[in-house]
């Protein structure tokens, strides 16, 4: 997905709230599908039914799409995220108690666990920064990226110059423009998943 | 994770955190930033020049970062020429061209003084860059020209504006290093013809014109300022005209059109008594000294009527065309047209010099054709008249062709009777001899062997075409047999018809016996012996017949005198030829015979006689001898002969030997004239 398709079109969110548009479906399945199994995993939802609960969630998430009332709230966002995503644990929890009550409780016990909006938040922080990198390693050249990452590493700008034969102004310049664009892209890609407008 | 990961995780959290966080302009945007916290907008200023009213300014526009000029009044100016300065801002910025200053900004400063900001050209005023030209010739005429219709352009536009310039001057023109031109300080420049008039006469109250002469200026540059501007009359774009004119002049001089001080200068325009340009400077075209003459005259309406007019005659000029100003003369506008047209004109010029030597040589060599012409004519003429001449003399001629070719056919008619004659006389058995070979004598004679052979064919024909006749043929045959000495052949026709021809059947029986001429040819004395026998038998014809057919067929031979004096019969005696001397002696004895046969032949003709004797003989006439063709001496002392005839007779004759009396004296005389006589 392209930059110019990013500007050009409704938010994620927006177009998902048709639930008839394939499109937007797949596109959503890949945005959150491994960020929701970090999730899981986070939560420590128990290995074997991780691809279930996984799709569960999924589901739900598109359907109540539909119904949702976001606005440019990033705050309200994640407690939607959280809602939906404890509540189906919780859920499939509950479910498997007859069957296996025992060991169960405690994992219920842990899964709804309060800070399951943090473990959220750090997650999608997460999933961001890396679709963002991604976006960068595809628009800028190398020399740039690592102009970037040696920054991110705390490298001072006469060394990464020395280092990458550069003059330091040059430095300067792709450090700002990649940061600029860092910050640029997450904005952008927030707006987009998490955004009606 | 390790340290430089989890380093670089806090790295990418804090920049995530930064782009949700609140941005601030300036540090994304520096130059945003930069615009935001000027509170001066210029600075840097610096002085650059002083006007009358105003100083120029070079400043930094701190918002633009550029340098622009800056015009401000002086420090202590009135209070009075803040309108009139920002009113000359405005004017300016109303002006739109490219060869006119341009404003940027017009407002007031920190101590409320008001300003406004300008293009800062790179550059000299025309006057520096005229002095420059007059000191080392840098800029040529034609550059400065274009200048200076840049300037025209400039005024154009402004009048177009409605908007009068009133002190253009070269000090207010800048001149750009790239050919760029602007006319600056429109300081006295006003609106004309507009509402706001009303503003010009609050402007032009004493009291203001009295705070700019403050500064030593009167209104306006003299040397520039129309007559009409000097005497404070209502001005028009009349002035700026006058002002063109006065800046072309100094274009042209590279001097100012007036001399002296403001008081003369002044003067002098007022009184229109300007030297014109040709005489204060060297190399001004005289067309366009016209032209500033005429934008410089006293009266308004003796100028251009628009600066359009003016600028017309100087391109005019540029182009090579003379201006409408200067009366230029026919040699002028050519030489002005060759200019224009140098290439054009001399391909003209090379072409019709190409044209005129060809007529020229095409002309030269008709005429030549033409001489030719008449004298070919004049050759036909006379050709054609001896043409005429000769066709009538071919037509006389061809007339004479005809008489003598209808002569000829009677003469063809004649010889083919002869000829007839001849067969039919040849045919017919000649027994009267006397009477029958009368007629064909002549003939045989001239041409024996021709008479021969006629009678041989048509004796031949007839005996094939006539058989009734061929006893008479053959007869004929014997007869031709035996003149040609063929006896032996003549025998057997004898035979045929025994009874005629009896005597000569006999004589050719003895001589057929006796000898054969196929075998050795008749000798003179045989001949002789033939001869005798046939004269013997009175047949004297078929004897003369005999010695001229053998004469013509065998020719003179040894001893044929004897032959020839066997003719004469009884009288042969009387004849002797030495043939060595070729002399004949003829003794007639007293006895008188002719020399002539009765055909009238001359059997002497057969003999070469050069000399000859005539001894005792009863001989009268010299025709008797007439026939001797070769008588170079004759002894005519024994003969009766009197008178020579004709001596034509005689051609070879040189020696005549006579008796004293034989001649005449008319005919001795006469003789004399042409041979020796004796």
């Amino acid at each position: 997905m392209s930059n110019e398709q990013w500007q050009t079109r409704q938010t994620l969110i927006l177009r998902a709230r048709d639930t008839s548009d394939q499109q937007a479906w797949e596109e959503f399945h890949d945005y959150y599908e491994g960020f929701i199994r970090m999730v899981l995993m986070q939560l420590q939802a128990p290995i074997d039914d991780l691809e279930d609960l996984r799709q569960t969630i999924l589901i739900k998430l598109w359907k109540s799409l539909s119904t949702m009332e976001l606005g440019r709230d990033h705050a309200r966002f994640r407690t939607w995220l959280g809602t939906v995503i404890r509540n189906t644990v919780y859920t499939h929890c509950s479910q498997n108690a007859s069957r296996k009550r025992r060991e169960t409780n405690a994992a219920v016990a842990e899964v709804v666990a309060p800070d399951i909006e943090g473990v959220i938040e750090s997650e999608w922080r997460k999933h961001i920064i890396a679709l963002v990198i991604e976006r960068l390693n595809a628009s800028f050249s190398g020399k740039a990226m690592k102009v970037f990452t040696m920054t991110l590493d705390g490298r001072s700008v006469d060394d990464i110059a020395s280092d990458l034969e550069l003059t330091k102004d040059s430095v300067y310049v792709l450090r700002n423009r990649v940061q600029s664009r860092f910050r640029k892209e997450a904005r952008q890609l927030r707006s987009y998943l998490e955004f009606y407008e | 994770m390790t340290e430089e990961s989890r380093d670089r995780t806090e790295a990418l959290n804090d920049l995530f955190k930064e782009a949700f966080e609140e941005i601030d302009p300036a540090a994304e945007s520096p130059l945003y930033g930069q615009l935001c916290s000027f509170q001066e907008r210029y600075s840097q200023s610096e002085l650059i020049a002083v006007g009358g009213m105003k100083r120029i300014l070079k400043v930094l526009d701190r918002h633009g970062n550029r340098y622009l000029a800056m015009a401000r009044l002086h420090e202590d100016a009135s209070d009075l020429l803040f309108d009139p300065f920002i009113r000359e801002a405005r004017l300016t910025a109303l002006l739109d061209h490219p060869n006119i200053i341009s404003v940027h900004d017009v407002g007031i400063d920190k101590g409320g003084k008001p300003y406004f900001t300008m293009d800062l050209k790179a550059g000299d005023g025309l006057d520096v860059v005229l002095q420059k030209a007059l000191a080392d010739g840098g800029c040529p005429l034609s550059d400065r020209l274009e200048i200076f219709l840049k300037v025209c352009d400039a005024i154009t536009y402004a009048h177009s504006r409605d908007v009068i310039h009133l002190d253009l001057k070269p000090a207010n023109i800048q001149v750009g290093h790239y050919g760029e031109v602007l006319v600056c300080d429109w300081g006295l420049g006003k609106l004309i013809g507009r509402t706001d008039e009303v503003d010009d006469d609050v402007l032009l109250n004493p009291d203001l014109l009295s705070g700019m002469t403050v500064y030593g200026k009167v209104k306006g540059t003299p040397g520039y300022m129309a007559p009409e501007q000097i005497r404070g009359e209502s001005q028009d774009k009349g002035a700026d005209i006058y002002a063109l004119g006065a800046l072309l002049y100094a274009v042209l001089t590279c001097r100012p059109p007036l001399d002296g001080d403001a008081e003369a200068m002044m003067k002098t325009a007022m009184s229109g008594d300007i030297v014109p340009p040709t005489v204060r400077g060297s190399g001004v075209p005289e067309s366009l000294s016209a032209v500033v003459m005429k934008a410089m005259a006293l009266e308004p309406a003796d100028r251009y009527g628009s600066v359009r007019d003016l600028i017309r005659e100087v391109r005019a000029f540029l182009d090579g065309f003379s201006p409408v100003a200067h009366k230029s003369g026919l040699s002028t506008e050519l030489l002005l047209f060759y200019r224009r047209n140098r290439v054009s004109c001399n391909l003209a010029a090379a072409f019709v010099a190409m044209v005129v030597v060809v007529t020229a040589l095409f002309v030269d060599r008709l005429s030549a054709k033409r001489e030719q012409a008449e004298i070919l004519a004049a050759r036909l003429r006379v050709e054609k008249q001896e043409t005429g001449t000769l066709a009538a003399r071919l037509q006389v001629e061809k007339e004479e062709t005809e008489t003598l070719a209808a002569r000829l056919r009677v003469e063809k008619e004649d010889s083919e009777a002869l000829l007839r004659e001849v067969g039919r006389l040849a045919t017919a058995v000649p027994d009267d001899v006397a009477s029958g070979d009368q007629f064909s004598n002549d003939f045989f004679y001239q041409l024996p062997l021709v008479s021969y052979e006629l009678s041989m064919r048509s004796v031949s024909e007839m005996i094939d075409s006539e058989p009734e006749r061929a006893k008479e043929a053959r007869s004929q045959l014997a007869y031709l047999y035996f003149m040609s000495a063929e006896f032996t052949k003549a025998k057997p026709h004898f035979q045929v018809n025994p009874k005629r021809m009896r005597g000569l059947a006999k004589v050719n029986e003895s001589l057929a016996g006796s000898f054969d001429p196929d075998e050795h040819q008749t000798s003179a004395i045989q001949l002789a012996d033939i001869i005798k026998r046939v004269q013997s038998m009175n047949r004297i014809a078929l004897a003369g017949k005999i010695l001229s057919f053998d004469y013509a067929s065998l020719g003179y031979r040894e001893g044929y005198e004897l032959a020839v004096a066997a003719m004469f019969g009884d009288h042969s005696d009387c004849f002797s030829y030495e043939a060595e001397t070729q002399t004949l002696t003829i003794n007639g004895g007293g006895k008188s015979f002719s020399l002539r046969t009765k055909e009238g032949q001359n059997p002497l003709r057969f003999l070469s006689i050069k000399r000859l004797i005539l001894i005792d003989t009863m001989i009268l006439n010299s025709s008797e001898i007439a026939d001797l063709k070769m008588l170079e001496e004759a002894d005519l002392r024994g003969s009766q002969i009197s008178l020579m005839g004709d001596l034509n007779m005689f051609p070879q004759l040189k020696r005549l030997i006579v008796r004293p009396d034989q001649l005449s004296r008319e005919e001795k005389n006469r003789l004399r004239s042409l041979v020796q006589v004796e």
